[in-house]
């Protein structure tokens, strides 16, 4: 996926939650591409487009493994914040 | 080696960076575009979704921890060429930074030579004096730099009598202290 893409599959999942700056997204994918956690290759779009694809790397799949819960519990401690 | 090639590389990393967020704003011009927004007011909408690209893209650049390497390069660049524009200038600078350094170290060579440290031999922090009394007569004796279980050694074998002893800067002119 790349970063426009990713952007807008955030957005929507999130059902608009998440709305942060669209551009905060690159320095935080600069940094799991510092990290090896994805790797990045220029590639054509679906709508024809040269874009950036970044692919999960086997580093990057273990690391989401050990992040998840843990930004899970983040995320749900911030709604029982917010709901409260 | 990982970091020597990121570091080698980093411009073709930075380039790349642009040109995906040129990408990304483009995209987003031709979605709004497509939905019947008039391209000039498509640009400004992209750009304010996206927000400061300038800031972002540099803040995407610092995630790599060159940051601090070119801005010492840019300032050393930047020093080097405010030199040669002014030739004058760099050599009055030269000449009072060699002036300042030297009369420094002259002034501090004077004040160690004469204040700090005026004895011709070593350890002149380390000097004892004792007073021993032998015949009935106390005199004080002359410096030692050696240890004190040695002077206790020396007064048990000789017909002296050890006072007392005593930590002591010799005076100036006194260059000749007891070895023993």
């Amino acid at each position: 996926m790349h970063g426009y893409a990713l952007a807008k599959h955030i957005k929507q999942s999130s059902d608009c939650l998440l709305q942060i700056e669209e551009g905060s997204l690159y320095p935080a994918l600069q940094r799991m591409l510092r990290e090896g956690w994805v790797k990045a290759e220029w590639g054509v779009s679906a709508t024809n487009r040269r874009v950036r694809v970044y692919q999960l790397t086997k580093a990057g799949e273990s690391a989401s493994r050990v992040k998840s819960p843990r930004l899970n519990g983040c995320l749900k401690a911030s709604l029982m914040f917010l709901l409260r | 080696m990982m970091w020597l090639r990121q570091l080698l590389f980093r411009r073709r990393l930075y380039s790349e960076l642009s040109a995906e967020i040129q990408e990304h704003l483009e995209e987003r011009v031709d979605e709004l575009v497509e939905n019947g927004t008039p391209r000039e007011e498509a640009v400004y909408a992209a750009r304010r979704e996206f927000g400061n690209v300038a800031r972002i893209e540099e803040r995407s650049r610092e995630v790599w921890g060159w940051a601090w390497l070119e801005n010492l390069i840019a300032d050393l660049l930047f020093a080097l060429r405010q030199l040669r524009r002014d030739p004058g200038l760099a050599f009055a600078v030269c000449l009072s930074l060699a002036l300042g350094i030297g009369a420094t170290t002259v002034i501090f060579s004077v004040v160690y030579a004469v204040l700090i440290n005026p004895y011709p031999y070593k350890g002149a922090d380390r000097m004892y004096t004792s007073r021993v009394r032998q015949d009935g007569v106390s005199q004080r004796s002359a410096l030692f730099q050696f240890s004190i279980p040695r002077v206790f050694r020396m007064t048990k074998f000789w017909t002296v009598q050890l006072r007392w002893i005593k930590r002591a800067w010799p005076k100036r002119g006194e260059t000749c202290p007891s070895r023993s």
